[in-house]
């Protein structure tokens, strides 16, 4: 079941992006299987021209559009049979079209995830799956997190979920819930205002990031040579968080989105696939009214 | 299915790890700063030079009742009572007003200060709303404490904080009343007990001359100054360190100092400082001396530029002739080997900024929503003398010495940049990674207050000199970093600022303190 191996990375790797762009999700259903490897190369755009305050929309002629461009790298191996270990790296460059803001790129946050099945049960010819995963992020390089325009908020990221996954014949739906952890960030400058729920009155320049939870519901078929899936994915501020504001650390901005998208693969020869997928925001707190597209390339190793 | 025993095992690594992740506490947990007694209670600062006072007695305080009279007696056994079984809250209110009177009103007027750093929102029909003192707290909110305003508000802030502190100093030596725990060994005060006499209180002084100021200067915040200034007060009798009347007695000398300084205040010119009328006849002037391509604002849509006429406004340590005098030279003529030499500087900047051009930049960027440049250095002086242990009216002076010379460099820096009207980089392609004032470029407004501030930190403490000199340079430096100012507008500014220090250093020499 190769192509199992190859839809689970792609449904990771499109997770990953930005904490800003993060999309639909730390994993999939699907387990590799015991010692299959693949390797993923992905390009992806973001855009938006609005993005919400609080959950206000809001256009900003100092900015004008912001694009986001990635070039991910993603591998999967399985370790057992049961047990994946899923690592992912991006390349992220994002600027606006209008305004004096900077162009800000460099690599973003290197991810990785365990991935366990621990109950697998037959229901007549379908089968169901009770999984958990655990995730750990962290940036890559001290990238300027304090920015509207940035590649990434600069948290450490724990991330632990579970999910249900159903599969009848080539049909499978996917339900999972997951509690990401965000460590604290400094920022470049001391903090100037006191917020009883983030900060101390002797400001220094460690913030905190809110935590968020997440919800993800995929559903789809998958044969051997293809896969297609339409999702919604949404996250929620966990902690108490500030809002897009003046002078108020972008970090510590509780953000918040609900999206959907669709993905999809197709086997090429042997080992080799192509993947596409795209998303658009439905509603959103503190963070760019994104649309997004991606493609890549897909080995089996 | 799997082996029961294999999946329990798992199952509760993953569960105890999700409940450690969800559960553990994200507290920042950094020092407060903390109570103590002075390392001098500075006994002849009530002769020490004052601003806006005549003399330390333009406000008559009563001579207190004896210490042996009924009345004080009753005072420190209502304290004895009010000091016991203190809530954690009101222990709280005790250690945070113990790191001093003036060390956290300062604070408070820094926190304001950046709570009202917001530039106001366009209308949908392109137009840019003026705050309204009458109407403070509709959008957009007034003040909008942009560099000038805070510098003023923190100018005066500090001023009433130190003249009304050397009127108490005068009375409390010409009373001598000794601090209640010295009079009833029963009464056990939080906070360090000092020969300094009690009254009237310092920190009542502090407070009420503070609240005047901040209503004057914020008055959205009536409320919030209110609950501050009550929390304030109950803490000194909390801690067992004032009675009733030392605190009575402050509040009378605090609110009528403050109100004198405020009388200087409301005829400074302020009220004027956002006159727009006068832009076109600067715009004039600088083209007939050959500017061949002005500022304009580069905000979509344009703004009016911020406070062209505050350099108008009254200055403290030097007299409007002086000003004129010190305001710096010409910058170069657009576009000749000097102005080219500094914007390829610039574009080398735009085209590969570092991330420790960036990490400088955005350390000192204090735009919108901090307590700008002027809120910065006052962190700096008020941190500085908390660490030298400073009296409460030393504190004072080093943050009015600091205030007026910010203020002043303010005052200065705004004339010459609408006497200039020198176009931004923005103007000629660069980008900027820490916002884009709105105003002239020449000179940089972060040197001239930079370099005014670490002057007088430097007089006043000489062994942290060098560190002083440091930053202010880092400071200046960081605006060619963030794109936004050529660097001979920062090392113009950074001379003008050193001038500018200078009057407050030589008045600091002069005042009584022993400097």
């Amino acid at each position: 079941m190769r192509s199992t191996a190859y839809t689970a990375v792609i449904l990771f790797l499109i997770s990953i992006f930005s904490s800003s762009i993060r999309a639909q999700g730390l994993i999939d259903g699907f387990m590799r299987g015991q010692r299959k490897a693949s390797l993923a190369l992905i390009g992806s755009q973001a855009t938006y021209d609005m993005y919400y305050i609080n959950t206000t929309e809001t256009r900003n002629p100092n900015l004008g559009t912001v694009t986001t461009q990635a070039v991910t790298l993603v591998g999967s191996y399985g370790l057992g049979y049961d047990l994946d270990l899923i690592v992912a790296a991006p390349y992220v460059r994002t600027e606006a079209s209008a305004g004096y803001t900077p162009k800000q790129e460099g690599f973003q946050d290197l991810s990785a995830a365990l991935r366990w099945e621990a109950y697998d049960y037959k229901i007549g010819k379908t089968r169901l799956s009770w999984l958990f995963a655990v995730g750990y992020s962290m940036p890559l390089q001290n990238y300027v997190n304090d920015a509207l325009v940035a590649i990434g908020r600069g948290s450490q990221n724990l991330d632990g979920r579970t999910m249900l996954h159903y599969k009848a014949g080539s049909f499978f739906i996917t339900g999972q819930y997951g509690y990401i952890r965000r460590g604290q960030v400094s920022l470049d400058h001391v903090v100037n205002t006191y917020d009883p729920s983030q900060l101390n009155p002797n400001s220094g320049t460690k913030v905190n990031v809110p935590d968020v939870t997440e919800l993800i519901i995929r559903t789809g078929i998958k044969t051997k040579p293809f896969y297609l899936d339409a999702w919604f994915q949404q996250q929620t501020p966990h902690s108490e968080g500030t809002n897009i504001g003046p002078g108020v650390p972008f970090p510590t901005n509780a953000v918040g989105f609900a999206r959907i998208g669709a993905t999809a693969y197709l086997r090429l020869v042997g080992k080799l696939g192509l993947t596409a997928g795209y998303s658009a925001t439905l509603s959103g707190r503190n963070i760019g009214k994104f649309t997004r597209i991606d493609g890549g390339l897909v080995v089996g190793l | 299915m799997k082996k029961y025993i294999y999946f329990l095992a798992l199952g509760s690594i993953l569960s105890g790890l999700a409940t450690g992740v969800v559960s553990c506490s994200k507290l920042i947990d950094e020092p407060q700063k903390s109570a103590y007694a002075p390392t001098n209670v500075d006994e002849k600062a009530g002769n020490w030079k004052t601003y806006v006072l005549a003399a330390p007695t333009d406000i008559a305080i009563a001579e207190p009742k004896s210490i042996s009279s009924a009345e004080y007696q009753a005072e420190v056994a209502s304290l004895k009572q009010k000091a016991t079984n203190l809530t954690s809250d009101q222990q709280a209110a005790v250690t945070y007003w113990g790191a001093g009177a003036a060390y956290r009103w300062n604070e408070i007027g820094r926190e304001l200060c950046a709570r009202y750093n917001i530039p106001p929102a366009s209308t949908p029909d392109g137009k840019y709303p003026v705050p309204d003192a009458t109407n403070p707290l509709a959008d957009p909110k007034f003040p909008f404490a942009n560099p000038p305003y805070a510098s003023r508000a923190l100018a005066y802030l500090s001023v009433a904080q130190y003249d009304a502190l050397v009127s108490a100093w005068y009375y409390k030596y010409k009373y001598n009343r000794v601090a209640p725990a010295k009079t009833d060994a029963a009464l056990k005060p939080l906070l360090p007990v000092s020969t300094l006499p009690s009254y009237p209180s310092e920190d009542a002084v502090v407070a009420t001359a503070s609240v005047v100021i901040l209503k004057a200067m914020f008055p959205g915040e009536v409320p919030y100054l209110e609950a501050k200034l009550a929390e304030h007060r109950n803490s000194r009798l909390w801690a067992g360190m004032n009675v009733e009347s030392d605190l009575a007695a402050g509040e009378a000398l605090g609110s009528a100092v403050a109100a004198k300084v405020m009388t200087r205040a409301r005829a400074d010119g302020m009220s004027a400082a956002n006159n727009q009328t006068v832009t076109a006849g600067m715009i004039q002037a600088a083209k007939d001396r050959g500017l061949a391509e002005v500022w304009v604002s580069q905000e979509s849509p344009a703004r009016p530029p911020m406070l062209p006429n505050y350099g108008a406004v009254q200055t403290w340590n030097f007299d409007k002739t002086t000003l004129i005098k010190l305001r710096p030279g010409p910058p170069p003529v657009l576009n000749d080997a000097n102005y080219e030499k500094d914007m390829n500087e610039l574009r080398q900047v735009n085209k590969s900024q570092t991330r420790d051009q960036a990490r400088i930049a955005n350390y000192w960027s204090d735009g919108a929503g901090s307590y700008t440049p002027p809120g910065h250095w006052h962190r700096t002086a008020a941190n500085t003398a908390h660490d030298a242990q400073y009296s409460e009216v030393r504190m004072a002076r080093t943050l009015a010495l600091v205030g007026t010379a910010t203020m002043d460099a303010a005052v200065g820096c705004w004339d010459a940049k609408y006497y200039y009207y020198y176009p931004r980089p923005q103007q000629f392609g660069m980008k900027t990674s820490v916002g884009l004032p709105n105003f002239p470029s020449y000179p940089s407004g972060h040197s001239t207050f930079s370099a005014a501030a670490a002057t007088v930190l430097s007089a006043i403490f000489p062994d942290k000199a060098s560190e002083f000199a440091a930053e202010a340079s880092e400071a200046s430096v960081s605006r060619v970093y963030g794109l936004i100012h050529y660097r001979f507008d920062s090392n113009a500014g950074l001379e003008h600022g050193n001038k500018i220090g200078a009057y407050a250093v030589e008045r600091a020499k002069a005042d009584g303190s022993g400097l």
